[in-house]
């Protein structure tokens, strides 16, 4: 498969839900949409020019979400380009947001120490409730949508629910952050990652974590389920002596078993499966997305 | 040569906001290496550990200006060569204040690293009755500002407030340099 090439820097990727198809938001203010086995993309469309914090997709990435530099969150129909909402409800930096897998949700964590749940659809806060001390660094809704988890760089984790932003529990446990989580499509498994260089399993049904994964020599940055459930896929940091960088690793949860799929230019957490699992994708916000089938 | 920028430096810049007792301590992120866990102690450098001595010190206040009691900082910082210590506890220290608000640690000045353009030091501040402050401390003496914080702390993108950069004296003991900085905080009632 090639490498996808594009004039100005991508930040964000995601396969649509209908492919085959990557979309990728890039930083001359341009969504693009590649077919994936070509390296020159089909379309691009304007969607805007101010400078971008952050970028995140919609799970089927049919809607892009950023957090410019005034703090306020921006939304973008990537198909289209249209602005849909201008979100201003942090006060100060907004540093995290997550959509929910339908879209209808997005979370957002600022240094206001608060948690804002926002109704995609009309833009309203749903709700707002109080998070740790230091900076949200992921929202990861569960698939059925109830439950929405985010870590904090003080180290905590918490679980609210989606509906009401009423505190469902909250982990206590890790001496380092999390960087990063993801649910298994079946909603069975919530895997987290982040500087302890471990992956934790926690089981759903059990609300506890049940399995522990290691072999990543430096914190972990990304983590995603493949569509099946069966396997993860991690992104390791990139370790300033050079001598480890940036792993890109696949691992059997069952096993415990990994390889490496590539060592990657530097730590992303912008790390997709392809929809049918045969291929992950990835950029470390370069002029160029890679895949590679599995 | 890195300390030289020192003599021309206008303290008063740099120096006068923090030392109004009322003026509260601005926020700055906690970043992704806070590590729960670390010992109470005054010294961060391990025996031996290479680098340009350091010593920190400071009071803590309210915005009403008394002093706060109760207080417990938590610091951290990468090592001379810009590295975090994510096993174990170098470089990482909880400070327990005794009544008259004051804290002492030391350490080394801190390296850079590649995804921060600035030398920094990390607190949490914590006290019965307060809000937790969570900030970094800088140094008017980093390269990074080219001699004029007030002007260049920008440089960093993530240095929002010149205040955080305090300045650095040099002190010659025995032949040994090492650098003394005061970073006085001030923290809001909860
Ligand atoms: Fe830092």
């Amino acid at each position: 498969m090639p490498t996808l090439a594009s004039p100005a820097n991508v930040a964000a990727i995601a396969f649509a839900a209908k492919g085959p198809r990557l979309i990728g938001a890039c930083t001359d203010g341009m969504i693009r949409h590649w077919d994936p086995t070509k390296p020159e993309a089909l379309k691009a469309l304007q969607w805007d020019k101010t400078p971008q914090r952050q970028l995140t997709f919609s799970r089927d990435g049919g809607l892009l979400a950023g957090v410019a530099r005034d703090g306020k969150i921006r939304i973008w129909n990537t198909d289209s380009g249209a602005l849909l909402h201008t979100l201003a409800g942090h006060n100060g930096i907004t540093r995290s947001v997550g959509f929910s897998r339908d879209a209808k949700l997005l979370a957002s964590g600022g240094d206001d120490r608060l948690t804002i749940v926002w109704d995609v659809q009309t833009g309203a806060r749903k709700w707002s409730a109080p998070s740790g001390i230091g900076e949200a660094t992921a929202f990861v809704f569960s698939p059925d949508g109830a439950s929405v988890f985010s870590p904090n760089s003080d180290t905590d984790a918490r679980f609210w629910r989606a509906a009401n932003g009423e505190l469902e529990r909250k982990l206590e446990s890790f001496s380092l952050s999390m960087f990063d989580a993801d649910y298994s499509n079946d909603g069975r498994w919530l895997a987290m990652a982040g500087a302890d260089r471990n992956i934790y399993l926690w089981s759903v049904r059990e609300a506890k974590l049940v399995r522990t994964l290691t072999g990543h020599l430096d914190p972990i940055v990304g983590v995603r389920f493949s569509p099946d459930g069966k396997s993860l896929l991690t992104s390791g940091m990139d370790e300033a002596s050079g001598r480890n960088p940036a792993p890109l690793t696949l691992w059997n949860i069952e096993s415990g078993k990994s390889r490496l799929i590539e060592r990657m230019a530097s730590a992303t957490d912008q790390i997709a499966f392809s929809p049918d699992g045969s291929s992950v994708a990835w950029t470390c916000n370069r002029k160029q997305v890679e895949i590679r089938p599995l | 040569m890195l300390l030289g920028a020192l003599a021309s430096l206008p303290l008063s810049l740099v120096g006068g906001p923090l030392d109004d007792p009322q003026k509260l301590t601005p926020e700055n992120e906690m970043g992704p290496f806070y590590k729960k866990g670390a010992p109470a102690s005054s010294m961060l450098r391990p025996a031996g550990a290479p680098g340009f001595g350091l010593e920190v010190k400071g009071r803590v206040h309210n915005t009403r200006g008394d002093l706060v009691e109760g207080v417990e900082i938590e610091v951290w910082q990468a090592d001379h060569d810009g590295h975090y210590d994510l096993k174990g506890h170098n470089y990482r220290a909880r400070l327990v204040l005794p009544r008259t608000a004051e804290y002492d640690f030391q350490s080394v000045m801190p390296g850079h690293y590649p995804d921060r353009v600035a030398q920094h030091i990390h607190y949490i501040v914590r006290a019965p009755g307060h809000k937790a402050l969570v900030t970094q401390l800088y140094f008017g003496t980093d390269p990074v500002f080219l001699g004029d914080p007030a002007k260049n702390f920008a440089k960093d993108p993530l240095v929002r407030n010149p205040d955080l950069i305090r300045p650095v004296t040099l002190l010659d003991e025995n032949k040994v340099a090492r650098a003394l900085v005061q970073f006085d905080i001030v923290l809001e009632r909860a």
